[in-house]
C-alpha cells in the first residue's frame, strides 16, 4: 500500500509478518486465498469508486436535474459500509491497520518483539471475535424485525451484513497472522540456536 | 472515575505495546464494560449506526480524492507551480515542500497523503541538491501536519461530527493557523540553512525569464490550483455539502487524471482506489471501536466527572487551558489525529465548555495542538513515515524535528490557544 501509517519496521526492528507469507502462496490454500483476497480488492474499489459517483449524481440531480432523489441518501452509506468493512479487512491481511507503540524502539531482542506482537495479535483476535458475536446478534435482531429501509423498502441485513462480514473475514486473517507469527518466531529461534552452535 | 483511568491506562500499555489503535480502543471498551458492569453488545449497535452516519461519507470520499492526486499528476503540477516562486533562492526547495504540503491539504486532508505525494518526490529532490538528510526528512513531516490544518481536514471532519458543531465553521477553525504556520516553517527553514554551504542553488533568472516560468508553470497546474476553490467554494457557498463536495472532488480528480493530464490509467485507479479503502478502512475501525468506548463512558457520566476533576484542581481559565492542551499533546503523542480528535471531543468538551472557550476555539486548538502530538515521539505516525519514504534512521532527524516543533509549532499552539481571533474571525463571517 502507498500509504503507510506505520513505523519504518526494518529501521527500528524486525518488520511485521504478514497474515500471507511470500513463500508459501503456491498451495491450494494460498491460491484460494489469493482469490478472495483479489475479490475483496475487487468490491471495496467498486463501492468505493460507487459511493463518489452516486454522491456526485446527487449533486447533479439537485441542480441539473432539479429532482432529489432521497435513496441516494440510503445507498450511500450502504456502499460506504461495505467500503469500509472491506477496507478493514484487507488492512488485516496487510497488517496495515494504525499502530504506533514503542516496543521496537525500547527493546532490542529480536525474540521478545516478536512473542509482544504475537500476544497482540491474540489480544487483536480476542476483540474481533467478541465483536463480530455482536455484530452477529445485532444483524440478527433487525433480521428477526424484519427491518426495511425507509425510502428504498430494501432489507437493513444488505448493510448489517457488511459488518458480519468483515468481523468473520478478519477473524479469519487474525488466526493466519498468528500462524504466520508462531512460524517466524520458531524459524528465529532455530535460526539463533544454529547460530550459537557454529 | 477509577475505572475510567484503568481503562485509559490498559489502553496506552496496549498502544505502546503496539496492538493497532482500533483494537486497543476496542479490547479497552471490552475491559470497561468488564469492570462497569456495562453491556458493551449494546454500545456496538451504537458504534455501527455511528459509522454509517451520512455526513461521515466526507471521510472516505476526501481520501480517495487525496490518494488519486498523487498517481494523477497532479501533486508535481503543484510543486513545479511553488518551484517557480521560491525554488531559485538558497533554500528555495525546502519552502516549496512546506507550501506544497499546505496546497496538497487543501485538497487532500490528509497528512499521511501529503506525505506520500509530496514527501517522496521533494525529499529525493531536496538531498540531491545538497539538503542535509535530516533536515529534508524532518521538513516533510512537520509540513504534512499543515494537511491537517488547511481545510478540508479529514479529523476535523471527524472532530465537528463527535461535537455536533458544523463542519465548515470547524473547517475555517483551522485555517489561519495553518497558513501561519507554513510561513513560520518557510522562515525557519530559510534560517537554518543560512549557513549551509553544501545547497546548490539553481541560477537566478531575470524577472522577466521568472515571469514567463511562473505563467507556465500556473498554466500546467491550474486545475489542481482551482481544485480547493472548487471544494471550499462549494462548501461556504451552500452548493454543496461536505460530503458533496468530496465527491466533487473525487470526480473532478477523474476527470483530470484521465481526460485532461492523461496521467492516470485504469490500474493507477484500481490500486490508488485499494489504498484509500484500506486507508480509509483502518481510520473507520478506529473511529468504530472509539465510538463504542465513548458511549459507555458518556452513559456513567464520566466526562463531566473529569471536568469537576480538573476544575478542582484550578478554576484559573488560563492554567486549564494549559492542562488541557498538555494533555491535547499527550494524546497526540499516543495515538493518531482522527482518534485523537474524537477522544478531545469526548474527554475534554464538558471541560472546555464549562470554562468559557467557544467550541470552535476549541476545534482550532485540538486541530493544531494534536498535529504537534502527532510528530513527536514516541509514537509519532507522521514522523516515523516520513523517514520511511527516506529510509532514515530516527536519530538522524529526530533533532532538526524537535527543532522545528519547539522553535514553530509549539509557539503556535500557544498563540491559538490563547489568541482566540485568531480561529474564531474566519467562523465568525458565516454567521
Amino acid at each position: 500500500m502507498s500509504i503507510e501509517y506505520t513505523h519504518p519496521d526494518e529501521l527500528i526492528g524486525p518488520a511485521y509478518v504478514k497474515a500471507i507469507p511470500d513463500k508459501h502462496k503456491t498451495s491450494l490454500f494460498y491460491r484460494l486465498e489469493a482469490r478472495l483476497a483479489q475479490a475483496i480488492a475487487v468490491a471495496m474499489v467498486i463501492a468505493t469508486i460507487g459511493l463518489g459517483l452516486l454522491m456526485a449524481a446527487q449533486v447533479l440531480m439537485r441542480y441539473g436535474l432539479e429532482s432529489p432523489f432521497l435513496g441516494i441518501e440510503e445507498l450511500a452509506p450502504m456502499l460506504a459500509l461495505w467500503a469500509y468493512f472491506l477496507g478493514m479487512i484487507y488492512a488485516t491481511r496487510d497488517q496495515d491497520h494504525i499502530s504506533g507503540g514503542i516496543v521496537a524502539l525500547i527493546f532490542k531482542n529480536r525474540t521478545l518483539i516478536q512473542a509482544i506482537r504475537l500476544a497482540g495479535s491474540f489480544a487483536c483476535l480476542l476483540a474481533v471475535c467478541v465483536f463480530g458475536y455482536f455484530a452477529l446478534k445485532f444483524a440478527q435482531f433487525n433480521l428477526d424485525l424484519n427491518r426495511k429501509s425507509i425510502y428504498m423498502r430494501w432489507p437493513k441485513y444488505l448493510w448489517d451484513f457488511s459488518m458480519v462480514t468483515g468481523f468473520a473475514l478478519m477473524a479469519f486473517y487474525y488466526c493466519l497472522q498468528i500462524i504466520a507469527e508462531i512460524r517466524d518466531l520458531k524459524q528465529s529461534r532455530k535460526n539463533r540456536s544454529a547460530a550459537t552452535q557454529q | 472515575m477509577t475505572i475510567f483511568f484503568l481503562t485509559i491506562a490498559v489502553v496506552v500499555v496496549l498502544l505502546l505495546l503496539e496492538v493497532p489503535v482500533a483494537f486497543s480502543f476496542g479490547l479497552g471498551a471490552l475491559f470497561y464494560g468488564l469492570l462497569s458492569g456495562t453491556d458493551i453488545s449494546f454500545h456496538a449497535g451504537y458504534g455501527y449506526s455511528q459509522i454509517s452516519a451520512f455526513s461521515l461519507l466526507a471521510l472516505p470520499l476526501f481520501v480517495q480524492a487525496g490518494t488519486l492526486m498523487g498517481t494523477g499528476g497532479i501533486s508535481e503540477r503543484l510543486l513545479d507551480f511553488v518551484n517557480a516562486f521560491v525554488g531559485r533562492t538558497k533554500g528555495g526547495l525546502g519552502a516549496v515542500t512546506v507550501l506544497s504540503c499546505a496546497m496538497f491539504g487543501a485538497i487532500s486532508g490528509s497528512a499521511s497523503a501529503a506525505i506520500a505525494a509530496i514527501g517522496r518526490i521533494m525529499v529525493p529532490r531536496m538531498v540531491r541538491e545538497g539538503y542535509p538528510e535530516g533536515h529534508a526528512t524532518a521538513l516533510v513531516a512537520v509540513s504534512s501536519v499543515l494537511a491537517l490544518m488547511i481545510p478540508p481536514s479529514i479529523p476535523m471532519i471527524v472532530f465537528a461530527i463527535a461535537t455536533r458543531q458544523s463542519v465548515a465553521k470547524v473547517f475555517l477553525a483551522t485555517m489561519i493557523p495553518g497558513i501561519l504556520l507554513a510561513l513560520v516553517y518557510c522562515a525557519l527553514n530559510f534560517w537554518f540553512l543560512r549557513k549551509n554551504t553544501t545547497i546548490q542553488v539553481a541560477p537566478k533568472l531575470p524577472l522577466k525569464d521568472v515571469g514567463r516560468e511562473i505563467w507556465a508553470a500556473g498554466k500546467r497546474a491550474s486545475l489542481a490550483i482551482i481544485m480547493p476553490f472548487i471544494i471550499l467554494g462549494g462548501i461556504y457557498s451552500g452548493v454543496a455539502t461536505p460530503t458533496e463536495a468530496g465527491a466533487v472532488a473525487l470526480v473532478y480528480t477523474l476527470v483530470v487524471g484521465f481526460v485532461i493530464y492523461r496521467t492516470m490509467t485504469l490500474h493507477n485507479l484500481f490500486e490508488s482506489s485499494k489504498d484509500a479503502a484500506i486507508l480509509t478502512g483502518s481510520v473507520i475501525m478506529v473511529l468504530f471501536f472509539l465510538f463504542i468506548l465513548s458511549r459507555g463512558m458518556i452513559l456513567a457520566q464520566i466526562p463531566n466527572q473529569f471536568a469537576e476533576l480538573l476544575l478542582s484542581i484550578s478554576e484559573d481559565k488560563i492554567i486549564l487551558l494549559l492542562i488541557i492542551n498538555l494533555l491535547l499533546l499527550l494524546m497526540g503523542m499516543i495515538v493518531d489525529d482522527v482518534s485523537g480528535g474524537v477522544l478531545a471531543a469526548i474527554i475534554l468538551m464538558p471541560v472546555v465548555q464549562k470554562i468559557g472557550v467557544d467550541p470552535i476555539h476549541f476545534a482550532a486548538i485540538v486541530g493544531t495542538n494534536l498535529g504537534l502530538g502527532n510528530i513527536s515521539p514516541p509514537c509519532a505516525p507522521l514522523l516515523y513515515m516520513a523517514g520511511g519514504v527516506t529510509k532514515l534512521s530516527l536519530d538522524k532527524y529526530i533533532g532538526p524535528t524537535m527543532k522545528f516543533l519547539l522553535l514553530g509549532h509549539l509557539p503556535m499552539v500557544f498563540i491559538v490557544t490563547f489568541i482566540p481571533e485568531l480561529s474564531l474571525w474566519l467562523p465568525s463571517l458565516l454567521d
